[in-house]
């Protein structure tokens, strides 16, 4: 159980307050039931109604901390995935992390208060949220009878994370570290830039993204370029230059001026399902990909195109430039989850729809309902211990 | 303007359980009636401060009950070192009656029902519960290392995991950025880890 389990469990359970307790603070508050009929509720209120000797201290603001996921930031620009980039991505090897696991219920609210006759105006309701996950339930599903072609759950790769680059041109980097043994240097052209040995593709297509390779005593790393961007471009080689890999092959990079950091983590389970939605008569796809404690640049593995654009009316990205004109793919994140809905037949609006009808569960829940187990995670096969994925400054 | 009068009242009926509860989970019973009345008596006497536009009754008052339990946080630290988990034991969640296992094949369509989920716990569909083994001293642990957290980083862990608000109602609650409260909570639950586990070795 993690930690965060351990603290939900605690929660005390606490019985309502009995009545006459209840009685008792409203007599001392507002006097009613006193003989005194200066204490009445309407004799007190032109008073001020409410008496209290007591100091009162006023809550001190939180202090302003270091925002290392400045998740709405703005985003623009793309990265092209490089297939051997992703290949060696997926055959790599991981190891365990405890940090995935998940509750297995969820939160309940207090008690629900007495109704009682009231003379005010009716209470004010909570700002409209787009999702109802939180970090008990952390996932969406169907509240109702759907059909679900495609259900995957993906397991956490411990030593890899990933992470976006806001460059100054407004366009993006992707930039992925994995720990283990190396892949060949075949066919790489390095040139070293700053600390750091940077190698890329000799028989590179003209029109591709670059992407650029790290090698690391335990491990290697890739950074991919937004699409047209050439070769060690000013801004590629400035941000090379301010990175630093230390004993432990961890990286360390001092975000240059302009630079910044949209999003990162490490890698976390995945869950996959794609839905048959009813629009008007007709059946469409929803694909929705979510992943609790995860990142937009695991999301977008290898780097997208992405715009700011709200959805459900929250922030949100929309991929800008899709390989398929017709596919809607958007991002976001609410509570500690990141999601990734596409579809190649609904709108917008479709989306959103959808989305309204759906649910908060845990991972458990989510599992057995879709008839998926989690899987575990894979176990290491580097010869290499496993090496921390991302240095003190950047680890998530 | 203070609330007064009968509106005072009215809201004093409307929420005074769920305000009780959230200060009783942080003090103990023994002393949340009088911590409760004190933060009804904050609560009203900055009544000018409520907007509706920004938050809801219940937040409003949360947030009076968040700075009356920081002026008792010595009472607070006492109690949340003694919590630990009743009986020991949890609950696994049943799995979908209405998901055929057959029809969990390669790639077929499959039709799940969510919505009956609710009535079908603790009924006659062998619910299995799993128990778990309880562990005092990880409890401890934990619970030393919530009470080690910073004030505000308390709060926001336990208004988010004790009383189920959601990040955007922690912000309200605690006057912060959303974006704060959510990366806090990845920092609380790093330093939490990292806490644990030194105590552990």
């Amino acid at each position: 159980m993690n930690v965060f389990n351990t603290v939900y469990a605690l929660r005390p359970e606490i019985d309502p307050m009995p009545a006459a307790e209840r009685a008792r603070i409203r007599e001392s508050l507002f006097g009613i039931g006193h003989d005194n009929a200066t204490r009445s509720v309407r004799a007190r209120s032109e008073s001020g109604a409410v008496v209290s000797t007591a100091p009162h201290g006023t809550r001190a603001t939180a202090a302003p901390r270091r925002r290392w996921r400045p998740f709405f930031s703005m985003l623009k620009g793309a990265v092209g995935i490089a297939a051997a980039v992703a290949v060696g991505a997926v055959v790599w090897s991981f190891v365990s992390d405890d940090e995935a696991a998940t509750v297995s219920e969820s939160v309940s609210s207090a008690p629900a208060p007495t109704p009682m006759p009231s003379t005010a105006a009716p209470t004010t309701v909570a700002a409209p949220v787009r999702t109802p996950v939180s970090l008990a339930e952390p996932l969406l599903v169907p509240e109702g009878q759907l059909t679900v072609d495609e259900v995957a759950i993906s397991p956490p790769a411990p030593g890899t994370s990933s992470m976006l680059i806001s460059v100054p041109d407004g366009s993006t980097m992707w930039l992925g570290d994995f720990d283990g043994d190396p892949p060949s240097a075949d066919g790489l052209e390095f040139e070293v830039v700053g600390a750091v040995a940077v190698g890329v593709a000799q028989d590179r297509s003209p029109d591709s993204a670059v992407g650029y390779q790290f090698f690391l005593p335990c491990g290697f790393m890739f950074v991919n370029d937004a699409p047209g961007a050439e070769p060690y471009r000013p801004e590629a080689v400035t941000l090379f230059e301010a990175m630093a890999f230390d004993a432990n092959s961890a990286l360390n990079v001092s975000m240059p001026g302009g630079f910044s950091i949209i999003d990162a983590g490490t890698w976390q389970t995945s869950f996959t399902a794609q839905y048959q939605v009813p629009v008007e008569g007709a059946t469409k796809t929803a694909r929705l990909v979510q992943v609790p404690n995860g990142s937009l640049a695991q999301l977008t593995f290898g780097g997208r195109q992405l715009a700011p654009s709200p959805f459900a009316g929250d922030p949100a990205y929309i991929e800008s430039a899709p390989g398929d004109p017709n596919l809607v793919s958007i991002y976001w994140q609410d509570a500690d989850t990141v999601f990734h809905l596409s579809s190649i037949d609904m709108t917008l609006a479709e989306l959103e729809s959808f989305v309204s009808t759906l649910e908060a569960t845990t991972p458990e829940e989510w599992s057995e309902r879709l008839s998926t187990p989690i899987p575990a995670a894979p176990t290491v096969t580097t010869s290499c211990t496993p090496q921390p994925s991302l240095g003190p400054t950047l680890d998530p | 303007m203070p609330l007064t009068g009968a509106a005072a009242a009215r809201l004093y009926d409307d929420h005074v359980v769920a305000v009780h509860a959230l200060i009783a989970r942080r003090v103990g019973i023994t002393a949340a009636p009088a911590l409760t009345q004190e933060a009804f008596e904050l609560a009203l006497r900055t009544w000018d401060q409520f907007d509706s536009d920004r938050g809801t009754e219940r937040l409003f008052l949360y947030g009076a009950a968040t700075t009356t339990l920081r002026d008792h946080a010595e009472t607070e630290i006492v109690h949340l070192r003694s919590v630990r988990i009743p009986g020991g034991t949890t609950e696994r969640p049943i799995a979908d009656p209405l998901v055929s296992p057959s029809q969990n094949g390669a790639a077929p369509a499959r039709v799940v029902e969510h919505a009956a989920n609710s009535d079908l716990r603790g009924g006659d569909s062998d619910p299995t519960p799993v128990i778990t083994r309880r562990d005092d001293d990880q409890e401890a642990r934990v619970m030393r290392a919530v009470v080690a957290l910073d004030p505000d980083d308390r709060d926001i862990l336990l208004l988010s995991l004790w009383e189920a608000c959601s990040q955007s109602a922690i912000a309200e609650v605690l006057s912060m950025s959303v974006s704060s409260v959510r990366s806090s909570l990845g920092r609380i639950r790093r330093e939490l880890k990292i806490s644990v586990a030194e105590t552990s070795t």
